[in-house]
């Protein structure tokens, strides 16, 4: 009798295991979606769970950050992974994989200041290495557009990497130009030509030398144009006559010069590139 | 007290303790190879990184229990009776409880740290590194840092032992002071940085800043860059910290010794 009980116990325990397993076979499950970051703790907090090991720390930050899929396009998850990969560069700034998926993925998602904090952290430690000095100069171009900056990081890139150093001080060189101070950047643009041994490239620089300075020439009749009639000159040969200037300057790169809608002259290349950005 | 000492090996050897460590060290290299393949530029690299971060915990571990199986479970199940009797003095007795736990943590830390080497010299990655980590005596100077390491903890726990009547209380707060002191050098450093919230600057600077008087800054010990990315030895901070550290581990056992030799064991 007893044994009919616990049998039919077992029977009922059972179907109601089987029931409730197949009703739940088909239940929809709460959306879990790991591949995306919500959470960031404190430095002191990550340090305590690493066992007070700042290299740990950096290595948990930098491989939560790799389990990001592609897929996920969501400006909170960016912004968390950039702060866990600006802690990674705190804990250890010389991670390679850390700088690298940094300036991979950060500037490009709206995290530049999170990027560049890593890139410079990089750039400082790792000496032997021009990629994040270069990824630097990029970002400071390209995003903050501080071209000074970008032309020094270049510089430095050069001085890393030998081979690739020609292309980079072209590139330094450029950015240097860019930026809206003639006269840093034909300081610095001097400098180079003076300690460049390169043929080419020192006549390259001779050339955006002369360019600046004929830049550096309107700009000075631009003031003097708009101290005289007080406004803005309309177009480039209304600067003839003003601050000694006979004809208007020639542009050894052929590339030439233009007025800015406030009346200001700039390098005709660079306004373009400006738009298209 | 030679004796005493290699007798608390042996001791350390046929417990339980070179059993965990075999399974650690197993358990700790297949994870660090694993972990390096999360890597995409410096597979390498990260593997010797983790396997330095796991040794400095499954040894911090091994080096408590140690202490707890030599010295403070003696203390509490009163076996310690039996050795004062024997015509020794009481600091030899200590100090060579403190030498097995040293002799025993450096030969983990020497069959651990041979054991990776082996494999990531023969077994490593394959893929060229920009930079692939140095394995040559870096790795062993990174594993002598980490055995000062170990030594200092050491110090702290057998100073514990001395004054606690349960043998965990040397174990338990033996942990805490290897994370404090580990975790100390990146807090300051955080504290001093830019991404530091003022207010726990305001609270916790005047204390972590005069920290240095009594709590030693284990990161100073943790060498590994030397190893991870091919850099050159700074022999004066180095040496500093090898300094500190000697320092205060003979000053904790002095200390220990002091309390050893007054203690009235009931």
């Amino acid at each position: 009798m007893r044994m009919l009980l616990v049998l039919v116990i077992m029977l009922l325990a059972w179907a109601g295991f089987a029931g409730t397993g197949l009703l739940l076979r088909d239940h929809a499950r709460p959306e879990a979606r790991a591949e995306v970051l919500r959470v960031r703790m404190p430095i002191p907090v990550q340090l305590t769970y690493s066992a007070g090991d700042p290299f740990l720390a950096a290595n948990l930050n930098v491989f939560r950050s790799l389990m990001v899929a592609a897929s996920v396009t969501e400006p909170e998850t960016y912004r968390i992974q950039g702060q866990l990969q600006a802690d990674a560069a705190f804990f250890n700034p010389r991670h390679e994989d850390n700088y690298y998926v940094g300036a991979a993925i950060l500037p490009w998602n709206g995290q530049v200041t999170a990027a560049q904090d890593v890139l410079l952290k990089a750039a400082q430690s790792r000496e032997w290495d021009m990629w994040p000095a270069f990824y630097y100069a990029f970002n400071a171009m390209y995003f903050e557009r501080d071209m000074n900056k970008a032309g020094h990081w270049a510089e430095v890139a050069a001085q890393r990497h030998p081979r690739n150093a020609p292309a980079l001080r072209d590139m330094a060189a450029k950015w240097y130009e860019r930026g809206d101070d003639p006269e840093t950047a034909l300081d610095i643009l001097v400098a180079m030509h003076d300690q460049s041994a390169d043929e080419n490239f020192r006549a390259l620089l001779a050339a955006r030398v002369v360019r600046l300075q004929g830049l550096q020439q309107l700009r000075k009749a631009a003031s003097e144009y708009r101290q005289q009639h007080a406004r803005a000159p309309s177009r480039l040969d209304d600067l003839i006559g003003h601050a000694g200037l006979e004809a208007l300057p020639e542009d050894p790169l052929q590339l030439g010069y233009l007025l800015s809608a406030e009346g200001q002259p700039l390098l005709a290349d660079h306004v373009k590139q400006q738009d298209s950005q | 007290m030679l004796e005493l000492t290699r007798l608390g090996v042996r001791m350390g050897l046929r417990g339980l303790g070179f059993r965990i460590l075999l399974l650690a060290t197993l358990a700790l290299l297949g994870m660090a190879f694993l972990a390096g393949n999360f890597s995409g530029r410096q597979q390498l690299t990260v593997t010797l990184d983790v396997a330095f971060s796991g040794m400095r915990v499954v040894l911090l571990l091994m080096v408590l229990v140690w202490m707890q199986d030599l010295l403070a479970r003696d203390i509490e199940r009163k076996s310690v009776y039996f050795m004062l009797a024997y015509p020794i003095a009481r600091w030899q007795f200590l100090l060579s409880r403190f030498l097995s736990v040293a002799a025993l943590g450096g030969m983990s830390l020497l069959f651990i740290g041979a054991v990776f080497w082996v494999l990531l010299y023969f077994f490593g990655s394959n893929y060229a590194q920009m930079r692939p980590p140095a394995l040559s005596w870096s790795y062993w100077l990174v594993l002598l840092g980490m055995w000062l390491d170990l030594l200092v903890v050491a110090a702290f726990a057998l100073l514990l032992a001395t004054l606690s009547t349960t043998p965990f209380l040397p174990f338990l707060l033996g942990l805490a002071f290897a994370l404090a002191a580990r975790g100390m050098g990146p807090t300051i450093d955080y504290l001093r940085g830019e991404r530091s919230d003022p207010l726990h600057e305001q609270l916790f600077s005047p204390l972590l800043e005069h920290a240095y008087v009594w709590l030693p800054d284990l990161s100073r010990l943790d060498w590994r860059v030397l190893s991870l990315y091919d850099l050159p030895p700074e022999p004066l901070a180095m040496g500093l910290a090898a300094l500190n550290a000697l320092a205060y581990i003979a000053a904790l056992t002095a200390l220990a010794i002091v309390i050893f030799q007054r203690r009235n064991f009931t």
